[in-house]
């Protein structure tokens, strides 16, 4: 038992803490259009992850096959880190801790994602060809206004 | 005409740093200079003309990217002298952006973008970490600087 590298007491410990800090979390009042702000990210950022996991397992069809062939990874990827830095987020909102830090993170990130989006693909097909890559391009401003939007509402404390 | 230089005095004045922020500070610059001086003069035979597709995105790239280090280069230093916490704000953003554009290329944008393997180009790309590590060292000592002022 000696070898046990934390002992109960620790465990204790570190579980009270954990509850401490949903206890601080819960008395600070989210803005209701922070919520709203919150909800629009995740249901967002899920249709993402929902819709190039349909047009990688071919549920839904790629109107230009060849043209998905090309692109598809960067989308994937995108989707990937949409959905470490979605969790992420959702966590530290529910512990209220770290929520501004992972915002600038996540807002950082989404700007560099969206010019990047822009300035590679701007002339390469339009929305006739590959829709789903299109409105992802097009509506990508949106989460960042969002993003933005939460950054500022966000309370980390009672006033 | 002597107030105005006091007043100048006032407003521009040269942060008391550690040599290793200094150190830093002149990488950083070698570095962007270097890359610029780079996607300038970057001779056509280093790219492999079959990927037409990848050298025409690595090209629309960098020019973003030149013009973002243009906009580093001159803001970076007259906010330095002026102010504190605003080049703290500034360095922490660069920080982040730099990362995410260095994570972007190795893991999302590797398969589209086809970076020359040979010239200066390819020793900047491999010596990317490097930018990367002096810029985390700015952004601490101004974060502790930052927060020793207020």
């Amino acid at each position: 038992m000696n070898n046990k590298k934390l002992d109960v007491e620790e465990i204790n410990a570190l579980l009270e803490s954990f509850s401490e800090l949903r206890v601080t979390a819960d008395n600070v009042q989210q803005n209701r259009i922070f919520k709203s702000v919150l909800i629009f990210i995740n249901i967002y950022v899920l249709l993402f992850i929902t819709t190039f996991i349909l047009l990688q397992q071919n549920i839904i069809a790629a109107f230009n096959e060849e043209l998905l062939a090309d692109y598809f990874d960067v989308f994937y990827g995108r989707s990937y880190a949409n959905m470490w830095f979605l969790a992420s987020l959702n966590i530290t909102v529910y512990f209220n801790l770290g929520v501004r830090v992972l915002l600038s993170g996540y807002l950082i990130w989404s700007l560099n994602s969206a010019i990047d989006n822009l300035v590679l693909f701007s002339g390469s097909f339009d929305a006739s060809q590959a829709p789903y890559l299109f409105v992802y391009i097009a509506t990508s401003p949106l989460l960042i206004f969002a993003l933005i939007a939460a950054l500022f509402l966000h309370k980390s404390y009672l006033k | 005409m002597l107030q105005n230089c006091n007043l100048m005095r006032m407003q521009f004045k040269m942060p008391v740093m550690t040599h290793l922020f200094w150190v830093a500070f002149i990488i950083t610059y070698l570095f962007c200079m270097s890359t610029i001086y780079g996607i300038i003069t970057v001779p056509e035979e280093m790219f492999d003309v079959k990927n037409a597709l990848e050298v025409l995105s690595l090209i629309k790239l960098l020019s973003i990217r030149l013009t973002f280090g243009v906009v580093f280069l001159s803001i970076y230093p007259v906010l330095l002298l002026t102010s504190i916490k605003w080049s703290n704000y500034f360095v922490v953003a660069v920080t982040a952006w730099c990362i995410a554009m260095y994570v972007d290329d190795l893991m999302v944008l590797n398969k589209i973008i086809e970076y020359p393997e040979r010239g200066l180009i390819a020793i900047i790309q491999s010596i990317r970490p490097i930018l990367i590590l002096s810029l985390i060292w700015m952004s601490f000592e101004l974060s502790i600087k930052s927060s020793v002022e207020r």
